[in-house]
């Protein structure tokens, strides 16, 4: 443990990777609080920078960038109502009330103190939880890995429960683009229809900065983002007030409740920051002494969900870096950027470069600290940074979507194929299916077929013989139990309706 | 200088029912396209002997079982719709409004863009694109447009190109050409 410590540290405090992760805590801070731009899609615009970096600075640098974005989203909740990423919006419910009663300066000082400590909260969650759950991982043989692929899998689709049939669709078509090039075990070439591009499959980063950048920018093209200059919070300077101990004392279980809380929504695959914000914030809205003050400015609000968002980052890289599973979309595009650097990312990867997890370790106690300070310093200034148009900001955001897409392999064709995702990402919305579970089924697909066909070969060809082992069994019954829930669910409530 | 037009205006039941049509038309052509799928996957994939599973199963598994749930979603629209749709609605109001609107532009300026990246080079492409996505969205400061397209245009070369290394798109022919000489004056 004090090993992994160590080199964490000492990955992060090399000169260059140290200036790599304090450019990602600002770049993402202000992606994270331009409104439009999600954490998914700040990490996705991200990853093109990293083709330049070895793979343990690259993650160390995503990370940051991740972390950050989060972190930035909460200081357009607070002083325009405007959640900078979705995972912001319980902020909003009492950051712009404080801000409105004239106290944005310590509204903006209880969201970085809170994003801080969930983040290290997390971290350390991570760095004790991950280590565990890989060597757990390591015993697991091609059946029980297919299992838990499955099971990743399952998780997202029950958790948009109104649209269950067309979470799975997505999931589905995920997969099936993932069985787009050469066979995994055989080699034979799949759905290529002679094309040479194809043989080495859909290439996933342009896929997903089409789906999460693109998708996004056509979505606004109607209807720019705007600021509301008319707000009483803006138009003025901010300066943050950090907290005083008595008010740290007050919010200190609030602190501990959504740091807990949101580290272990983190860790479920495909549960994510956003419902760990949520989550948070309603158990404080029930239990705190101060409940009475939600919604009109109470500290403890912005102090739930701002730790649990922060928190739940740290968690979704404990299933990444112990099992190969991302734990939401954000996490699967990191998983996508070292795929693309050639790691092999599963169980073996704790045994064989235990400096990924110190890295990434490093990069997320590094940047909880530097996250603090920049903030501080850009929000002084954030008026003048949003008053950027998104007429402008909309092209820009292509451009480096375009760019990052074609530096892959300088290939135009990725740039066709980022575009050709983010208009189909546009087709998803507006019929209500779901982009974050057709990223999971293309991210997972290689690795779920490529273990259920080794298990089967293993067993002989029976598919019985995979299934029916104990964990697999086991693993496989909770996916069952996962799915048919919201559907029994619904089968319930038009019961009750008609009733 | 462009001109963007307005969409038609149109009702919202119309509206409903046009969107309706056009979740049932996407539907129906992922069902024809994995139903292809299916087919061309058993057809083209030579037979596995031994114990395992071909290469053709997997894919085939997940082709069927998208099949079914596109066509339980294909009911669910279905019953989900009361009044009965008429195919002439659609082409009345959704689609044409579609086609009018600054979505529909900024797809194709963004397919147009992506397109002639290889033919007309990164620079010279990505300053028209800009000026004309911008416009799309909402710019309408000649200034601003022109300005901030040149800006944005070099700032992304130098990062992607000097940078990072990138060797972005130069064109063919004379644009190549055009391109090498605005590369040299930077």
């Amino acid at each position: 443990m004090f090993d992994l410590l160590l080199t964490g540290f000492q990955i992060v405090f090399s000169p260059g990777t140290f200036l790599l992760i304090f450019a990602g805590t600002v770049l993402g801070i202000i992606f994270g609080a331009m409104p439009g731009v999600s954490a998914s899609m700040s990490v996705a615009l991200a990853v093109p920078f990293t083709y330049a970096m070895s793979p343990v600075v690259a993650i160390a640098f995503l990370v940051a960038v991740y972390n950050a974005s989060i972190t930035g989203g909460g200081i357009t909740a607070i002083l325009f109502k405007i959640p900078g990423t979705p995972s912001n919006a319980p902020t909003t419910f009492d950051g712009y009330p404080m801000a409105q009663q004239g106290k944005a300066g310590k509204a903006l000082g209880i969201s970085l103190i809170s994003s801080a400590i969930g983040g290290t909260v997390s971290a350390i969650a991570m760095l004790l939880l991950a280590p565990q759950l890989a060597s757990v991982g390591l015993r697991f043989g091609p059946s029980e890995l297919f299992a838990v692929s499955v099971l990743g899998l399952s998780v997202l689709t029950a958790l948009d429960s109104d649209n269950v049939i067309k979470t799975l669709i997505s999931g589905l078509i995920g997969l099936f683009l993932a069985t787009i090039g050469m066979d995994p075990l055989i080699g034979i070439p799949r759905f290529t229809w002679g094309n040479r591009t194809l043989l080495g499959g859909v290439e996933m980063i342009p896929v997903l900065i089409g789906l999460f950048a693109i998708t996004e920018v056509l979505k606004h093209t109607s209807k720019p983002l705007k600021l509301d200059p008319t707000s009483s919070s803006a138009g003025t300077d901010f300066k943050t007030k950090l907290l005083t101990l008595k008010e740290a004392w007050s919010i200190r279980w609030t602190v501990v409740r959504a740091s807990i809380l949101g580290t272990l929504v983190g860790i479920l695959p495909g549960a994510g920051a956003t419902i760990a914000a949520f989550l948070s914030y309603s158990v404080e809205a029930k239990i705190s002494p101060n409940r009475k003050q939600f919604g009109h400015g109470a500290m403890e609000g912005i102090a739930a969900s701002e730790t649990a968002n922060n928190a739940a980052a740290g968690g979704s890289m404990v299933p990444l870096l112990a099992l190969g599973i991302p734990g939401g979309t954000a996490a699967a595009v990191m998983m996508s950027a070292l795929v693309v650097q050639g790691v092999q990312v599963g169980p073996i990867l704790h045994r064989t470069q235990p400096e990924f997890l110190s890295a990434v370790f490093g990069s997320m106690m590094l940047t909880n600290v530097l996250m603090v300070l920049c903030s501080m310093a850009i929000a002084k200034v954030f008026n003048k940074v949003l008053n950027v148009p998104y007429s402008i900001l909309g092209p820009l955001i292509v451009l480096f979507a375009a760019m990052g897409s074609f530096a892959l392999r300088s290939s135009p064709g990725d740039v066709v194929l980022m575009i050709v995702a983010g208009i189909i990402g546009v087709a998803f919305a507006s019929f209500k299916f779901s982009a974050a579970a057709l990223v999971l089924g293309l991210v997972l697909g290689g690795l779920t077929e490529a273990n259920l066909r080794r298990a089967i070969l293993l067993e002989g060809g029976s598919l019985l013989g995979v299934i029916s082992k104990p964990i697999t069994a086991v693993l496989l019954l909770a996916c069952a139990a996962i799915l048919l829930l919201p559907l029994l669910n619904g089968i319930l409530e038009r019961k009750t309706k008609v009733a | 200088m462009l001109v963007v037009p307005s969409p038609p205006v149109i009702g919202v039941k119309a509206k409903e029912l046009a969107h309706l049509w056009l979740e049932l038309l996407f539907n129906s052509a992922l069902v024809a396209f994995f139903t292809y799928a299916y087919y061309f996957i058993g057809a083209t994939v030579p037979k596995t002997e031994g114990p395992g599973w071909g290469a053709e199963v997997w894919p085939q598994v997940i082709l069927l079982a998208l099949i079914i749930l596109l066509g339980v979603n294909i009911y669910q629209i279905y019953r989900r719709n009361t009044s009965t749709p008429k195919p002439s609605q659609l082409r009345q109001t959704d689609l044409a409004s579609f086609i009018q609107s600054k979505m529909f532009l900024a797809m194709a300026s963004l397919f147009v863009y992506g397109i002639s990246l290889q033919a007309a080079g990164f620079i010279l492409s990505t300053l028209v694109f800009f000026v004309v996505y911008a416009r799309i969205v909402g710019q309408k400061n000649v200034k601003a447009l022109v300005l901030s397209s040149f800006v944005a245009t070099f700032a992304v070369y130098f990062v992607f190109s000097r940078a990072l290394g990138v060797m972005l798109p130069r064109g063919y022919g004379v644009l190549r050409d055009f391109a090498i000489f605005l590369e040299s004056l930077l």
